[in-house]
């Protein structure tokens, strides 16, 4: 639930809020206000307020009653006037068109009658008699001819005759034909037709016929003629039932209109403007008031058959129906308006009163509850919802006043009880809580006995009365806690029992109980009792009683809420209480244990210190040892370096003397055999030949038989005698078939010398060869002496010195070559600028990681070394591809003692002396391995700065 | 609330001013036109009846059309046409994207469709009986030829140049309806025309709406109201009061009320059509043409017109009526004289081709025609006049069919005759009442039985000559040749009148009479 919906759902709550669970804070703000309801105080209440509601009352009843009213009767009446305007207009609309058809007709009917007329046999016979004859004739036929004016043309087209018929002459004195009209003309072509003309201001018509005989042949033309004036106008209004006007272009009309003493109005005079619509625009409709009456009015144009206006003709509708139905309308709306208005002003009266008093009443009493006064009570009579809510309303004040009273008490045992509890919670001793407890209790309920049990003890926890108050009857104050503790024992197995169950026993009359009526007897607590237990999360950390006297009123519920809660906090404080002590008790005990375990280790710090003393000793023999293992193995190697060149030596030197003997010798019997030419060309060859032969590998085996085989047939195409066993001596110098020539060349042709010559020769490139030797196994020991002296360093043991890296690598290299020997050793080295380092503790690294790559070889395999250099340091990478270090035992191979070796072989201090060497240098030793590779890595920062 | 008050005020207020409009609540764009009869059938093909026609008209078109108000022929569905050199082949370039009123296309196949169903017998839709006025028009078409989809060739036995003027009036349908409709095609009629039928209640009323996928300029009016008003004097009464805009068939008498009305037009036009009095030539002294010219000079055709047709009518010259294109006024004018009559007269009898003591028999017709309204009054005219010249004559007055039977069979002397132009070709009025082909005991359509090989030769010549004004020219020879021979007195070309509301405005008439309808728009009410 939300804050905002949670709010007003606990203020609503707030003046009968007995809820434990609402804070402490919030009910006391509501103390200094105890029984207050939330009703806001008004304003007194004016004196005006009915009369005004009775007003609102009657305007509302009014316009309820009235506005539908009046708009159904304005809605009606103008629908039902707007049809009868729009019904006036179509009328007016349909008569014009049939006064139009009328004029028409009449027009039709003059033209028939015309027919008529010139049919006659004796019209045509008439016509050539003359205008006596014209005139029986006329006398005869007169019943059929209409009022109009008849004029006579013979087929000359000379008027011959002209009557008006049917009287009334005034009216056709303007409106005959002359004879030169085209009318007259066309009636002498045979036309028959009739006409509208224009004459002067008035609309004519005319019919004209041919009068023709028997044989066709045209006697003459018949033409007559009838204004369109006021007479006319009559007589379509008598077949019309409206009146009709009927003029000329100008817009003076003849009309139809009557004047009240039953005269014909005078000529009526059309506005210019109206006229001039109606001949361009054609048919309007429009109202005409006159003194006569008041019209609605439709006029259009008259035109001649070519469509030319001629003349105007209009009908007027009477609209005084209309105008009288729209004042009967008016009239019966205002009248019917006035009752409606009337009947419900009274009708609003009276209900305003009806619902006014009641309501009136009721406020009257809300305004006593406002004020405070919830005794009024509210009097009415009937049997409607008012009188209900005037019912409810009395009650909800007596409930009210109820409430306030029960809340005003309950009100006063929170406050004290929650004192109660902030003075239990400010104590921790103990005893002193329970005290608290106790006495809060006593204090804030009537009560005859208070008593508090704890649960005590570790395993098996008991309880131990703490804190007891009880009251003997008479005596106002409590009793001594002491005399109270003693009369509680009796209880002890409710107690027991309240918690053991965790339930709160509540008995109305405890000595009535049939459990427990004997123990409260014995405790003397006969009346209300209850007992419950302090819970606290998981357990019962004491059990509370309260027992009324007898005559006492019993427990309440609120009463009990009250107490849980209270019980609530006594546990709180009990437990705090508790835990304190306890807390307490296992600092005291963690103190003495610490200071036990200090005097302990400093016993064990002391002789630590000593054996790590011990341990440095023994770690710099065991230095020293590997550093004389290393050592031992150099110089194992290097006697065996310097025995090899010495064996070399001696052998050399135990064959000079008597090759030097053979060589005294083969040089005087080549004097004796060898003419002093050939001596020169001998010696000069041997000095030339000897040197360059024993610089030659010596041929052996296939090769050597081969070059033999080549040689003896040099020569013995040079025909030296057993050139054959010359030649193999010769092969086994190394000498070539040229050489073979070269040596044919030197000795001439005396071929008995070549024995001597070759004897010679094979002497004399051993004494080279010998020399040679010699001179290598001098050069090879000088070699490693150096390097022993390099490697050493003596003189620079301490300092750190700008060292060539390849250099003591190179030096490691040739003390190790002994034990390097059946191992292929591949260089991949780099360009690398001088680096800072103790290079005879470095020599040690290369020595350890070379040898440690060897033996992991087994001698046999490739070492590579790599070196580089990269921006702050360069690397050493000693490769092997042997089958590697273990994956478990990679993490361990720097550790001392840790060797694969089986026991005794090795110190297992190799790599970690070479690691702790390269930490020296501030720089790192790295092992990658697999099978096949492994590789040992030397970084070496280049600066010293690096190097820090 | 106050709002919903207003609201229903103006709403009653705008009622009222619906109301007051006149009392003509109808649609403003739809036209309605009273006719005497109620139309026979809307397939085009077998229609004859002038309500069917016109209403037929706005439903279907043909290849080509009218200018409006005349008989000259534009291009309709075929945009352009050509012809052979030798003119017995004609092919017609339909216009594209023109689409039946049931959204079918309209191409050559259709065309060829719609001729297939005249002229083929073995055709599934074949018109039979039904056809042989339009399979008279066609009689010379010997094959229909779809080239492409949008060219056609139509091939005839001979060169035909009116073949147009009849293109002009026969339909195209759409095979689509014919073939789902067959014979209820009638009423379910389906073409290219601006207006397709939307209701047709038999007795009552046919409305027509505009189609709107119509090839060419659509029409102004979205509808068209074909009401049955039998009664003469109730179509004007509707006519005056705005029920009603236009009417046909207003009666002669009251042709001047309706020039009178300020509401109301009168609009008329020259028929294509001549009412004429013939002379027996095969018959003495009729075959001879002195007799005949001096006849025909004592013939004053004025009183006629002016009595007989009350003016709704033009004198006649000759055989066309002055709007027809090869109409051609003969030099040789025979005038209205008495004397002159008389004097020839009497010197013919001297000369014994003239016997003034027989008396001969004039045929008339007692039933009314469109083109005489009324006959018996025009032979009694005819009568009397030549009496007036010393010619007796005995009058036989016999209902129409009896009195054209008569005279196919040659029973007359002298006789009062007309004839409406099936087409608005003038072959459809010269070559049917002048050419000896015509003049077969029987059958004759020319009842002067009148044979001039001349005027039989110009007439083969213009029908298959293409070119306008050669056939202008030929016609204008037959007619002065006519004029000369007078093988029968010209008497009057009738008017054709219709009557509208004057607000109207567009109305022009052809020469068959009927509005031409797509261009009708409403103007402001006078």
């Amino acid at each position: 639930m939300s804050d905002r919906t949670a709010a007003p759902a606990t203020d609503s709550k707030r003046p009968l809020a007995v809820d434990t669970s609402s804070s402490w804070e919030r009910t006391r703000k509501l103390t200094p206000v105890p029984g207050s309801p939330r009703i806001p105080r008004a304003a007194p209440i004016a004196p005006a307020l009915r009369p005004r509601l009775r007003t609102r009352l009657v305007i509302a009843m009014l316009f309820a009653a009235l506005v539908p009213v009046l708009i159904v009767a304005v809605l009606a009446t103008s629908v039902i006037l707007s049809s009868l305007e729009s019904g006036l207009r179509e009328d007016a609309d349909r008569q014009l068109t049939v006064g139009l058809n009328l004029v028409l007709r009449s027009v039709e009917r003059l033209g028939d009658e015309c027919n008529q007329v010139s049919a006659s046999a004796i019209l045509a016979d008439a016509m050539s008699g003359g205008a006596a004859e014209l005139d029986a004739w006329l006398a005869d036929a007169q019943v059929h001819v209409p009022s109009a004016r008849l004029q006579l043309f013979d087929a000359q087209g000379q008027a011959v005759y002209d009557r008006t018929l049917g009287g009334a002459t005034a009216r056709f004195t303007d409106v005959d034909v002359k004879p030169t009209d085209p009318l007259v003309a066309a009636g002498r072509r045979w036309a028959r037709g009739v006409s509208l003309e224009r004459v002067g201001d008035r609309v004519v018509m005319r019919a004209v016929s041919p009068v023709i005989d028997s044989s066709l042949a045209l006697k003459g033309v018949i033409v007559l003629s009838t204004p369109l004036d006021g007479d006319f106008a009559d007589g379509i209004k008598g077949a019309l039932a409206a009146d009709v006007m009927i003029g000329g272009l100008s817009g003076d009309m003849y009309t139809t209109f009557r004047s009240s003493v039953g005269r014909r109005s005078e000529l009526m005079q059309l506005a210019p403007g109206e006229r001039d619509a109606i001949l361009k625009q054609g048919r309007r409709i429009r109202d005409l008031d006159l003194p006569s009456g008041r019209y609605k009015v439709a006029a259009t144009a008259i035109v001649d058959s070519t469509e030319e206006p001629i003349g105007i003709i209009g009908v007027a509708v009477d609209r005084e129906p209309l105008a009288a139905t729209k004042r009967l309308a008016l009239r019966s709306l205002i009248a019917g308006g006035g009752l409606a208005l009337l009947f419900a002003l009274v009708l609003a009266l009276l209900w305003s009163r009806r619902l006014g008093a009641p309501i009136a009443e009721l406020h009257r009493g809300a305004s006593a509850v406002s004020r405070g006064d919830l005794d009024h009570r509210i009097e009415m009579t009937g049997d409607d919802e008012l009188t209900d809510l005037a019912t409810a309303f009395n009650q909800m004040t007596s409930t009210l006043k109820d409430n306030q009273a029960r809340l005003a008490a309950r009100m006063r045992e929170i406050v004290a009880l929650h004192d109660a509890g902030r003075a239990v919670s400010s104590v921790i001793d103990l005893d002193s809580v329970s005290r608290k407890i106790v006495d809060a209790v006593a204090r804030t309920f009537d009560v005859q006995l208070v008593a508090l049990w704890l649960v005590e003890g570790g395993a098996q926890p008991g309880l131990r009365a703490s804190a007891a108050r009880a009251k003997r009857p008479g005596v106002s104050s409590a009793l001594a806690t002491d005399e109270a503790l003693a009369s509680v024992s009796a209880l002890k197995e409710v107690a027991e029992k309240v918690k053991a169950s965790r339930q709160t026993i509540r008995l109305e009359r405890a000595s009535d109980d049939p459990t427990h009526g004997e123990a409260m007897r014995a405790a003397g607590t006969l009346g209300p009792f209850v007992a419950l237990p302090l819970d606290r999360k998981a357990r019962v950390v004491g059990v509370l009683v309260v027992a009324r006297s007898e005559d006492a009123r019993e427990f309440s519920e609120a009463d009990l809420n009250l107490l849980t809660t209270f019980a609530d906090q006594a546990g709180a404080a009990v437990e705090n209480a508790v835990l304190y002590q306890e807390v307490r008790g296992a600092s005291e005990e963690l103190e003495r244990k610490v200071r036990l375990r200090t005097a302990e280790l400093t016993a064990i710090n002391s002789e630590l210190g000593r054996a790590f003393a011990d341990l440095r000793d023994t770690q710099a023999q065991l230095v020293l040892s590997e550093r004389m293992a290393g050592l031992g193995l150099l110089v194992a190697g290097v006697a065996h370096e310097i025995n090899s060149p010495s064996a070399a030596i001696r052998g050399s030197i135990d064959g000079l003397a008597p090759a030097l003997t053979r060589v005294t010798r083969h040089g005087s019997e080549l004097a004796e055999r060898a003419s002093t030419a050939q001596r020169a060309s001998i010696t000069s060859y041997l000095e030339a030949t000897a040197p360059s032969l024993a610089e030659r590998p010596l041929a052996t085996g296939i090769a050597a038989r081969k070059l033999a085989r080549e040689v003896s047939a040099v020569l013995e195409k040079a025909g030296i005698a057993d050139a054959q066993l010359l030649s193999a001596d010769l092969a086994d110098l190394g000498m070539t078939p040229a050489d073979a020539g070269t040596l044919v060349a030197a000795l001439g042709t005396d071929h008995a010398l070549a024995h001597a010559v070759v004897a010679a020769l094979t002497d004399h490139v051993y004494l080279h060869r010998t020399a040679s030797t010699v001179r290598h196994a001098v050069g090879q020991i000088q070699r490693i002496v150096g390097a022993l002296k390099s490697y050493s360093h003596l003189d620079q043991q301490a300092t750190r010195v700008e060292a060539d890296l390849h250099e003591g690598l190179e030096t490691t290299l040739v003390l190790m070559h002994h034990a390097l020997r059946d191992i292929v050793v591949e260089r991949h080295y780099g360009e690398l600028p001088l680096v800072p380092v103790y290079v005879d503790e470095l020599n040690q690294v290369w020595t350890n990681l070379i040898s440690n790559a060897q033996q992991a070889l087994g001698g046999k395999g490739t070492i590579a070394i790599e070196t580089g250099a990269e921006a702050s340091y360069v690397f050493v990478r000693v490769i092997d591809d042997g089958p590697g270090v273990p994956a478990e035992a990679l993490s361990q191979i720097f550790e001392p003692f840790f060797t694969t070796k089986p026991k005794g072989e090795g110190t297992g201090l190799g790599l970690g002396i070479a690691k702790r060497i390269v930490d020296k240098h501030g720089g790192k030793l790295r092992c990658d391995s697999r099978p096949g590779r492994t590789v040992f890595e030397v970084r070496l920062p280049t600066t010293l700065e690096a190097a820090a | 609330m106050r709002r919903v008050v207003v609201a229903a005020i103006a709403m009653l207020a705008a009622c009222d001013a619906a109301t007051t409009t006149r009392g003509l609540r109808r649609d403003p764009g739809a036209l309605v036109v009273a006719k005497p009869s109620d139309v026979q059938g809307l397939d085009p093909a077998i229609i004859t009846d002038a309500e069917s026609i016109e209403v037929g008209g706005l439903l279907y078109e043909g290849l080509a059309r009218w200018k409006p108000g005349t008989t000259d022929v534009e291009p309709g569905l075929a945009a352009s046409w050509s012809t052979s050199p030798d003119g017995k082949q004609w092919t017609f370039e339909l216009r594209p994207g023109i689409v039946f009123h049931d959204g079918s296309p309209l191409d050559a196949t259709a065309v060829v469709y719609s001729f297939e169903r005249l002229l083929d017998p073995k055709h599934p839709h074949y018109l039979g009986e039904r056809g042989v006025f339009w399979r008279s028009l066609f009689k010379e078409i010997t094959k229909v030829t779809a080239l492409t989809p949008l060219r056609v060739q139509i091939e005839m036995g001979r060169p035909f140049a009116p073949l147009l003027g009849n293109l002009a009036l026969y339909p195209i349908v759409s095979p689509a309806a014919v073939e789902t409709w067959g014979e209820e095609l009638r009423t379910h009629p389906v073409g290219t025309g601006p207006y397709e039928l939307e209701a047709w209640s038999p007795g009552e009323s046919v409305v027509v709406r505009r189609f709107q996928r119509y090839w060419g300029t659509p029409p102004l009016l979205e509808r068209i109201v074909f009401r049955v008003v039998v009664d003469a004097r109730q179509r004007l009464v509707d006519l005056e009061s705005g029920a009603v805009d236009i009417a046909t068939a207003i009666l002669p008498d009251e042709q001047s009320f309706v020039e009178l009305h300020p509401d109301l037009d009168l609009h008329h036009v020259p028929g294509n059509d001549v009412s004429y009095l013939a002379f027996n030539t095969q018959k003495p002294p009729f075959d001879h043409p002195a007799v005949r010219r001096a006849m025909a000079r004592g013939i004053n055709k004025e009183p006629i017109v002016q009595l007989a047709f009350q003016a709704r009518a033009l004198p006649a010259n000759g055989a066309l009526p002055p709007s027809q294109w090869a109409y051609h006024e003969p030099k040789a004018k025979l005038g209205y004289d008495v004397k002159r009559a008389r004097d020839e007269l009497a010197k013919l009898a001297v000369a014994g081709t003239w016997d003034p003591s027989v008396r001969y028999k004039l045929y008339a017709s007692s039933t009314p025609r469109p083109y005489s309204p009324q006959p018996e009054r025009v032979a009694r005219f005819l009568q009397e006049a030549l009496s007036q010249i010393g010619v007796q004559t005995d009058l036989v007055l016999q209902p129409h069919p009896v009195h054209r039977k008569s005279l196919q069979q040659g029973e007359h002397d002298l006789a009062l005759f007309g004839w409406i132009g099936d087409t608005g070709d003038p072959d459809s009025i010269l070559y049917v009442l002048l050419h000896s082909a015509n003049a077969v005991l029987g059958s004759a359509t020319n009842i002067a039985f009148y044979r001039d090989p001349g005027v039989d030769k110009l007439l083969v010549d213009a029908q298959q000559s293409t070119d306008q004004s050669t056939r202008t020219g030929l016609y204008a020879a037959v007619q002065e040749r006519v004029a000369e021979d007078m093988p029968w007195v010209p008497i009057a070309h009738s008017e054709l009148v219709v009557a509208t509301r004057h607000e109207l405005q567009g109305v022009v008439l052809s020469p068959f009479g009927q509005p031409g309808y797509a261009r009708i728009r409403r103007g402001p009410a006078r």
